[in-house]
């Protein structure tokens, strides 16, 4: 389940996202509660150039996010939102589950949580601006 | 669009009181997902008069992953001690999974100062 | 729960289906650990209806389909296939569904050890100060079973 949409984020004046929503589980209920809430407003335009995993990446999937990523043009970013996708979080034992997502593509900023509020999400998406 | 208060019920953050943990172990052993590492070392205390020396247990480093941790509130709810307690805040993000181990000096900030 | 004998258990379904039980719920497997169980749920939507029928497999780990009677049942047998090594008799489709490979043991069986627990140190482990407490009795670790770790000290003492 993916969306392409570009978000600007009201918390964050001068933050406008593309966000390409790996939503792999239910991580991404969080994602579409921000949405819901007004913390990320979608507005028409562009292309993503933030790549936000969230849920639980098992093998099986892998290939799938790093299609995703491989396809984002430059400068592109990526955060791992979310116990599973740091870490494996839960199911860090299981054998088909990858133990974080950074495991195939570079992170630049982890969320923790189980799942983290969508108020989480936007402090994360607020360290973009920054580094 | 108004902030939306975070609730303590929330499970959001982790916090440690250091001088109430007596290293017991108990919420290392009962975490799920093995995300709490403690180390300690015990030291004897002499005390005028005291027939012989006291032992006690000395808290060396108390880590927790939080990009492991589920959030359950186990810790906070099996120590004896109330030496672990939620804080209302959101959780905080960081630049490598490596950052979200947090040690004694950041879980003693988190601990809410009025105690819950 | 009804309990069936396990020659009868696509008859009592067909039953379960002529009284009027239309809707196909779930079939899931139970490893009882001195055998499997396996429980088929049916719905009947006159009246919302439920019954639940069960059978043991013994050690033939071996069931005949019911898609024959529930052509919903499909997917439900090749998970328990896949999950618990079950083999499913006259089964329509035998390709697994969830695991990627038929290699390896059967995940949802007790008796499959979760390697990560086993070989991952546990932090409980480590003993509160620098004292010998020998005679602490060794806790287990959460989420490995009594059987997986082998003291060698206890097999030779």
């Amino acid at each position: 389940m993916t969306s392409t949409r570009t978000y600007r984020v009201p918390g964050v004046p001068g933050l406008a996202v593309g966000v390409l929503d790996i939503g792999l589980a239910c991580c991404s209920l969080e994602i579409g509660a921000a949405i819901t809430a007004g913390l990320l407003e979608p507005v028409d335009t562009a292309d993503a150039s933030v790549l936000l995993i969230s849920g639980t990446v098992t093998d099986a999937m892998a290939p799938a996010v790093l299609a995703a990523w491989n396809a984002l043009p430059e400068p592109r970013r990526a955060i791992s939102f979310g116990a599973c996708a740091n870490s494996g979080g839960p199911y860090w034992d299981a054998p088909t589950v990858l133990k974080g997502v950074d495991q195939v593509i570079p992170i630049e900023i982890y969320v923790p949580g189980c799942p983290p509020r969508p108020e989480a999400l936007i402090a994360g998406l607020a360290e973009l601006v920054t580094e | 669009m108004a902030e939306r208060e975070i609730p303590v019920s929330a499970h959001s953050l982790i916090g440690l009181n250091p001088d109430a943990c007596t290293s017991c172990m108990i919420c290392v052993r009962e975490c799920p997902v093995w995300c709490i590492d403690l180390a300690s070392h015990t030291e004897e205390i002499t005390e005028e008069g005291a027939r012989r020396p006291k032992v006690v247990h000395v808290l060396d480093e108390f880590t927790i992953d939080f990009g492991a941790c589920m959030f359950c509130g186990i810790c906070v709810d099996v120590c004896p001690f109330d030496a672990l307690a939620w804080a209302s805040d959101i959780d905080r993000a960081a630049h490598s999974a490596g950052g979200l181990v947090h040690g004694i000096d950041q879980l003693v900030k988190w601990f809410p100062a009025s105690g819950s | 729960m009804r309990a069936v004998a396990l020659e009868a258990w696509v008859a009592e379904l067909a039953a379960c289906r002529d009284a009027g039980f239309d809707i196909f719920d779930m079939l899931a497997g139970v490893d009882r650990g001195h055998d499997i169980e396996v429980i088929a749920s049916v719905m009947r939507s006159a009246d919302s209806a439920t019954e639940m029928v069960s059978t043991l497999l013994g050690p033939e780990r071996a069931i005949e389909s019911i898609t024959q009677v529930y052509e919903g049942a499909a997917w439900y047998e090749r998970e328990l296939a896949e999950m618990f090594g079950v083999r499913i008799v006259n089964a329509p489709d035998s390709r697994p569904l969830l695991r990627r490979t038929d290699q390896g043991a059967p995940t949802l069986l007790k008796s499959t050890v979760l390697g990560a627990r086993v070989l991952t140190p546990w932090p409980g482990d480590a003993d509160a100060g620098n004292d010998a407490k020998a005679n602490r009795r060794r806790q287990r670790a959460v989420g490995v079973a009594d059987d997986w770790l082998v003291d060698e000290a206890d097999s030779n003492g």
